[in-house]
């Protein structure tokens, strides 16, 4: 992520991003056409859980849990603080983040990449094997 | 079973991204009391109706989770024969100096078999209720958000249940309330050192160290769809609930913190005593044994942790 956007990390208990605030940004899922629109200083993920859609996992919404990663492919947003166990500094620099704490400045392509440990294995045991679970 | 020489969930070490986020939603929503800063950065909390000084100490962080969980036993003695015993039992132990935590004395750490840092205790300054102990008022006036009672437990998950269920059983003297199994198989164990349904929980999962809930007491199922409410009006993440769980058969709701540590308030539980027989839940019934309303499985609430 270039600098710019670096030093625009947000801190403290305002919600409020320093984004545009006139910015309806076009988020497009590659591969493929799916998009959905941002509100102003929504994030990316906030837009996928208001408008029903199930395209990337809704996990803590607070940059802790990791299942929201993307990688944005084109665009430039901010971000807001997220757990380095999920998105080291250089996955960052390659455009990989989590989408509860992205703020589009602009149309972005992303990329769904859901959470770092996936299959399986990384599924606690109350979930092995079921394969009907309630929809978001 | 003998009566444990643990009394009780002392208090929580958690990591957050943003610590004034944090605070907004510890002291301000959940409605902790902020009771001191020290120069390691950490901010301490109790819940209103604790005694002892904390029970909650927040650090910032770049990863969100739990840095450890402690309990307080009831006096040095039982402290000096419980580390002997772990050791005997074949862990490593280290002594904590008094005061590292502030307010608090010697701590004797170990490592469960599922990777989570314990600390036990026997002395923490008293601050006190706000009621004083010579004829007191039963609330105090001017509280925050959910009015948390107590910090209650937490729930982990890690890969060796067994081993972790049969240290905390044969060596600090706690027994098994409740437990989840499929077959021959234990998936989830809730534990108590006292006479609550559960001071402590595990889940079997495939990685260890991690944290799914902190867990604090409310009063009524009122305070908890009151809560419910406040989780609205500050557009707080929301997990589940308000609902009811088959096992310890809380009323409860989850939600989660700034950095993604998830939260519970709850209420109701019913009295354990050592004599009693542990509950059993079967896989066939995971739906109802969790969520005894919906009856289904939740994604997000099983699978997301920090």
């Amino acid at each position: 992520m270039p600098a710019a956007e670096q030093e625009m990390q947000v801190a403290g208990a305002d919600l409020q991003v320093p984004a545009p605030s006139s910015i309806h940004a076009e988020i497009r899922i590659r591969p493929g056409e799916q998009r959905f629109r941002c509100r102003p200083q929504e994030s990316v993920l906030h837009a996928v859980a208001r408008l029903g859609q199930s395209t990337i996992p809704i996990g803590c919404r607070g940059g802790g849990c990791g299942v929201c990663r993307i990688r944005v492919l084109r665009g430039s947003m901010v971000t807001r603080r997220m757990s380095r166990a999920h998105v080291s500094a250089s996955e960052e620099a390659e455009g990989i983040t989590l989408a509860c704490r992205t703020f589009p400045l602009e149309d972005l392509d992303i990329e769904v990449l859901g959470p770092r440990s996936s299959g399986d294995k990384a599924r606690p045991s109350l979930l092995q094997g079921i394969s009907v679970t309630t929809p978001e | 079973m003998a009566q444990s020489p643990v009394l009780r969930p002392g208090h929580v070490c958690l990591r957050v991204l943003e610590l004034d986020a944090a605070l907004v939603h510890y002291r301000d929503r959940l409605g902790l009391q902020e009771v001191g800063r020290d120069a390691e950065g950490r901010v301490y909390l109790k819940a209103w109706d604790e005694l002892d000084w904390f029970s909650v100490v927040l650090c910032e962080a770049d990863e969100p989770g739990m840095d450890s969980l402690a309990f307080k036993v009831i006096d040095v003695a039982a402290l000096d024969a419980l580390e002997r015993d772990l050791q005997a039992y074949g862990r490593t132990t280290e002594r904590i100096p008094a005061n590292e935590l502030r307010h608090c004395g010697e701590r004797v750490r170990f490592t469960l078999p599922t990777g989570h840092t314990i600390d036990l205790y026997a002395h923490k300054d008293v601050k006190g209720n706000g009621l004083g102990r010579l004829n007191p008022n039963p609330w105090p006036e001017g509280l925050s958000g959910m009015q948390a009672r107590r910090f209650d437990h937490c729930l982990l998950y890690g890969q060796d249940l067994d081993a972790t269920v049969d240290l905390l059983c044969k060596v600090l003297r706690f027994d098994v309330t409740e437990r989840l199994v499929d077959g021959e198989l234990m998936l989830a164990a809730f534990l108590s050192c006292s006479n609550k349904a559960h001071d402590i929980a595990f889940v079997r999962h495939a990685e260890d160290n991690k944290f799914h809930h902190a867990s604090f007491l409310l009063g009524s199922w009122e305070e908890v769809l009151r809560a419910a409410d406040l989780i609205a009006m500050h557009d707080i993440a929301l997990d589940l609930g308000p609902t009811r769980h088959g096992i310890t058969r809380g009323q409860t709701i989850y939600f989660f913190d700034p950095s993604g540590n998830r939260n519970e308030v709850f209420c109701g539980d019913y009295t354990w005593y050592p004599d009693h027989e542990p509950i059993t839940w079967t896989a066939d019934q995971i739906g109802r044994a969790i969520f005894y309303h919906d009856r289904r499985l939740n994604e997000r609430f099983l699978g997301v942790v920090t």
